[in-house]
């Protein structure tokens, strides 16, 4: 017998699944795996933007008569924590999220540790499942809770922290920048370089530091909503056209059709011109709307590809459900092209958002890495073009470093 | 042997796929794939399919199964129609039917457990629940001699024998009675080869299974056969017990094909031939015979006129012109370029002369592939006396031919007994 072990080797315990696969493949491409981190960072930096750059004070001592807010005279509090989910404040919920998760991380990680010091003798893949597991019921809560906090539109009136900082006897502990990304410093208009502001101010007196800091908020989320967007719409579209066929698939084709007519870039220019004052939302909106003409075209191709395979025949000589065979067998496995695209696809959104906002139609008051360079070309400030067009360059780099790396470690042909 | 009652029966199942083309999708011709096959499995028994590539093989095992929808045609399960069957009533039906897949590679989902590939149908057909699944799963696998305790794995651990080990057991779930193997073994290695065919032909006798066993070698078949069918281009060329058609092959196109497998047994041994040129594209297939572009004896008729199904000893049924009765010919020339003399001859009868006149009628009429195999009892009622039946659907046909056929149905009758 060559093939049937009866008499071999007692079994391994424990077999990779194609995710720990993929992922071990990933690894080998160094360059991919360090880049992961670099994402990671530029989401930590996001999340912690506040920690690094606000007008608010973690810590506020005021002594009894002094300044101009008699509610304040003679306490002691942490305005920090309190402006972080203050809609007056932080007047996008973009902001009022990412402050959130600076919040729900950390909890969520230090429950995770808790919970695997309880549960040491697990297996890797129950590990891997509990993880599975874990990261899905913590992402539901906290949707649920930021939620609710969003929608109790906490807000206060306005406090001028950094007045509060001259007064006799006042000790007030600030960020390491004191400044917001909206802080207008009128007198200290485009400015180069200096210890106050690092990169110097733009044309409004902002603190282009800070809002390169905040920036990365605007641009990872418009990349990640914008083609989450899409990629939905993608995989329902090329789902269906790719499984029936037949009539579906001729008007889904010809719906993608007549969308790659228009180059997208214009098509969205167009659409944002009819926006008085686009927030990001609506940047990721039309993002999100105009481009799923990929996805689909992918998901539709992989379905037919699909179709014929053996084991989708097998489900279907075994009497499965349609809906069955297009969820447990096709879908899954249709999917790890569209993810490397995905990957792609968020570098290429944030690029599109810097473009819109280098031509005025982006998003109106959010810090975009984008508006910075705009701003700087206008007033001929090289620190402002080349930080942010820095931020630009080493954000989509990462992206598409990971991009090629996942579509590497998929491709069987390529395996290491 | 005694009678098995059929359990399959195949009658004039055709698939045609449209070649379309140009901006609105015109229909500009079709692959006849499969172009009216009829045969019928038994229970408990294993029919051969085999043929060249591309002669439609995969095609009339997934049409017969509904996994493609046929053009026209009927499949009998039990005397049921499983082609006119609504979807519910199909997906119930379709425990009893199954099939094994030839690239083990792509039969089973990369991203399933083993207990889950083989435990899913079991669950959604509710066969068992719980932890009676996991047992069921290993039961299985050890049955197809896999260790149970591989039911955590995922495919790509296993060789391709493993994996088609695999596959059986997947099959086997439901508790199936047919199961169709389309080359389940020609993807493997010949040794494993052997033991892939002798754990089927176990669970054969274990399970009462029905294979239709499909192949492109005649030599991987005949361990595991009953009877075979050899297909050409779409059609079915002859049909016959195993040993029946190893020892006495009628159609050119069998001969040739068992000339070309290594013979040790000498009875059997034949001059080898080389069929010429290529298969013919099943898009537009040659007039008349199939056949005839590659045919060593093709003769007059050949090339205009199609060949009927005749069945010249009983239960050997060949769609060749050579042992029609009314087209066989006369000349020794025709038959000395066959690789190998028919054991039993077809005797012809003497005024041979006329034929040519009725060819020419009955190419006229001749119907453009309707002439299926008829099935083998309404054979028999029609001409009970006869042992050589001749079987058609054209009905213009039946008439011409009648008197003929029992004119004939008597020498050919001695000439069997002679033979025996
Ligand atoms: N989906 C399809 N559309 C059009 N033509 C097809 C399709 N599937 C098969 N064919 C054609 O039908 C014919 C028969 O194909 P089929 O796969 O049944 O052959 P086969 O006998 O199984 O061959 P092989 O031994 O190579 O597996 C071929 O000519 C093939 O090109
Ligand atoms: S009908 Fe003619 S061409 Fe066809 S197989 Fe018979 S002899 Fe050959
Ligand atoms: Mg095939």
């Amino acid at each position: 017998m060559t093939d049937s072990q009866t008499s071999s080797s007692p079994p391994r315990p424990e077999y990779k699944t194609y995710g720990q696969i993929v992922w071990g493949q990933f690894k080998k491409y160094r360059l991919s795996y360090y880049s992961v981190y670099g994402v990671l960072a530029l989401f930590v930096i996001a999340m912690v933007a506040p920690v690094l750059a606000m007008n608010v004070p973690f810590y506020m001592h005021i002594p009894e008569g002094v300044g101009p807010y008699t509610q304040l005279q003679g306490t002691t509090s942490f305005p920090w924590f309190a402006a972080l989910f203050d809609q007056n404040f932080f007047d996008s919920g973009v902001d009022i999220f990412f402050n959130f998760l600076l919040f729900y991380v950390p909890v969520s990680l230090v429950g995770w540790t808790l919970m695997m010091r309880f549960k040491k003798d697990l297996t890797d893949t129950a590990r891997s499942k509990a993880r599975l597991r874990f990261i899905g019921i913590a992402s539901l809560v906290g949707i649920v809770l930021f939620s609710v906090i969003y929608l109790m539109a906490f807000s206060q009136p306005y406090v001028d922290y950094a007045s509060l900082k001259e007064l006799e006897g006042a000790r007030l502990i600030f960020p390491l920048i004191e400044y917001s990304y909206r802080d207008v410093d009128l007198m200290a208009v485009s400015q180069g370089p200096s210890l106050e502001h690092f990169l110097g101010t733009d044309r409004q007196g902002r603190d282009v530091f800070t809002r390169l800091i905040y920036g990365t908020r605007i641009s990872l989320t418009i990349g990640v909503v914008a083609v989450s967007i899409y990629t939905a719409i993608g995989l329902v579209l090329g789902s269906l056209a790719g499984f029936f066929g037949g009539r579906v698939d001729n008007i889904i084709l010809r719906m993608i059709e007549i969308m790659m007519c228009f180059p997208v870039l214009f098509l969205i220019l167009t659409l944002a011109g009819f926006i008085e004052e686009p927030s990001i939302f609506h940047i990721m909106l039309i993002i999100g709307l105009t481009g799923w003409t990929g996805i689909a075209r992918l998901v539709r191709g992989e379905f037919l590809r699909l179709r014929n395979q053996d084991f989708v025949q097998a489900a279907i000589a075994l009497g499965f459900t349609r809906a069955r065979i297009i969820f447990r067998h096709v879908l899954p496995n249709a999917v790890q092209p569209v993810f490397v695209s995905a990957t792609f696809g968020v570098a290429g959104a944030i690029l599109i958002e810097a473009t819109l906002s280098f031509l005025g139609v982006g998003p109106a008051n959010a810090p975009s890495w984008g508006q910075i360079l705009t701003s700087g070309r206008n007033t001929q400030q090289m620190t402002l073009i080349l930080s942010s067009g820095f931020a630009i360059f080493v954000t989509i780099s990462l992206l598409n470093l990971i991009g090629e790396g996942l579509r590497d470690a998929t491709d069987p042909k390529l395996r290491k | 042997m005694s009678v098995a009652p059929t359990l399959l029966e195949v009658r004039n199942l055709k698939k045609h796929f449209p070649i379309k083309k140009g901006l609105f999708n015109r229909q500009v011709g079709s692959v006849k794939a499969v172009d009216g096959i009829s045969f019928e499995v038994n229970a408990n028994e294993t029919v051969g399919l085999v043929g060249e590539s591309g002669c439609g093989k995969t095609t009339a095992g997934r049409s017969l199964l509904r996994l493609l929808e046929p053009t026209d045609g009927e499949v009998l399960y039990k005397g049921q129609d499983i082609l006119k069957m609504g979807p519910a009533e199909m997906r119930s039906l379709r425990r009893n039917l199954q099939i094994i897949f030839q690239d083990p590679f792509s039969s089973l989902n990369p991203r399933m457990t083993i207990e889950s590939i083989i435990g899913e149908a079991i669950t959604f057909h509710k066969v068992a629940q719980g932890p009676e699944v996991r047992e069921m799963v290993e039961g299985l696998l050890e049955r197809v001699g896999l260790q149970p305790s591989y039911i955590t794995r995922y495919p790509h651990e296993f060789s391709g024998g493993q994996r088609q080990r695999v596959g059986i057991a997947r099959a086997l779930a439901l508790n199936p009675d047919f199961i169709v193997c389309d080359e389940a073994v020609s993807a493997l290695d010949v040794s494993v080869q052997a033991q892939v065919i002798n754990l089927l032909m176990d669970l054969q006798q274990e399970f009462n299974l029905s294979y239709l066993f499909i192949a492109h070698d005649l030599s991987v078949v005949q361990h595991i056969s009953d009877r075979i069918a050899v297909m050409y281009l779409g059609q079915i060329a002859e049909f016959a017990e195993c040993d029946e058609l190893y020892d006495n092959p009628l159609h050119p196109y069998t001969q040739a094909l068992l000339s070309a497998i290594p013979q040790p047994n000498p009875r059997r041994r034949a001059q080898r031939i080389i069929l010429k040129g290529d298969v013919p594209s099943p898009m537009n297939p040659p007039s008349g015979c199939r056949f005839h572009t590659r045919c060593p004896a093709c003769f007059a008729p050949c090339k205009t006129v199609e060949p009927r199904t005749v069945e010249p000893t009983p239960g050997h049924k060949v769609r060749c012109h050579l042992y029609d009765p009314e087209f066989a010919p006369n000349d020794p020339d025709i038959w000395a370029r066959l690789p190998r003399q028919p054991e039993a001859p077809v005797t012809v009868t003497g005024d041979e002369g006329d034929a040519p006149a009725k060819r020419d009628a009955s190419s006229d009429a001749a119907p453009d592939g309707t002439d299926g195999v008829a099935s083998t009892e309404a054979a028999e009622t029609a001409e009970p006396a006869a042992t050589s039946t001749v079987e058609e659907a054209g009905a213009e046909r039946s008439d011409v031919s009648s008197d003929n056929a029992s004119a004939e149905s008597a020498e050919a009758d001695s000439a069997a007994k002679s033979n025996a």
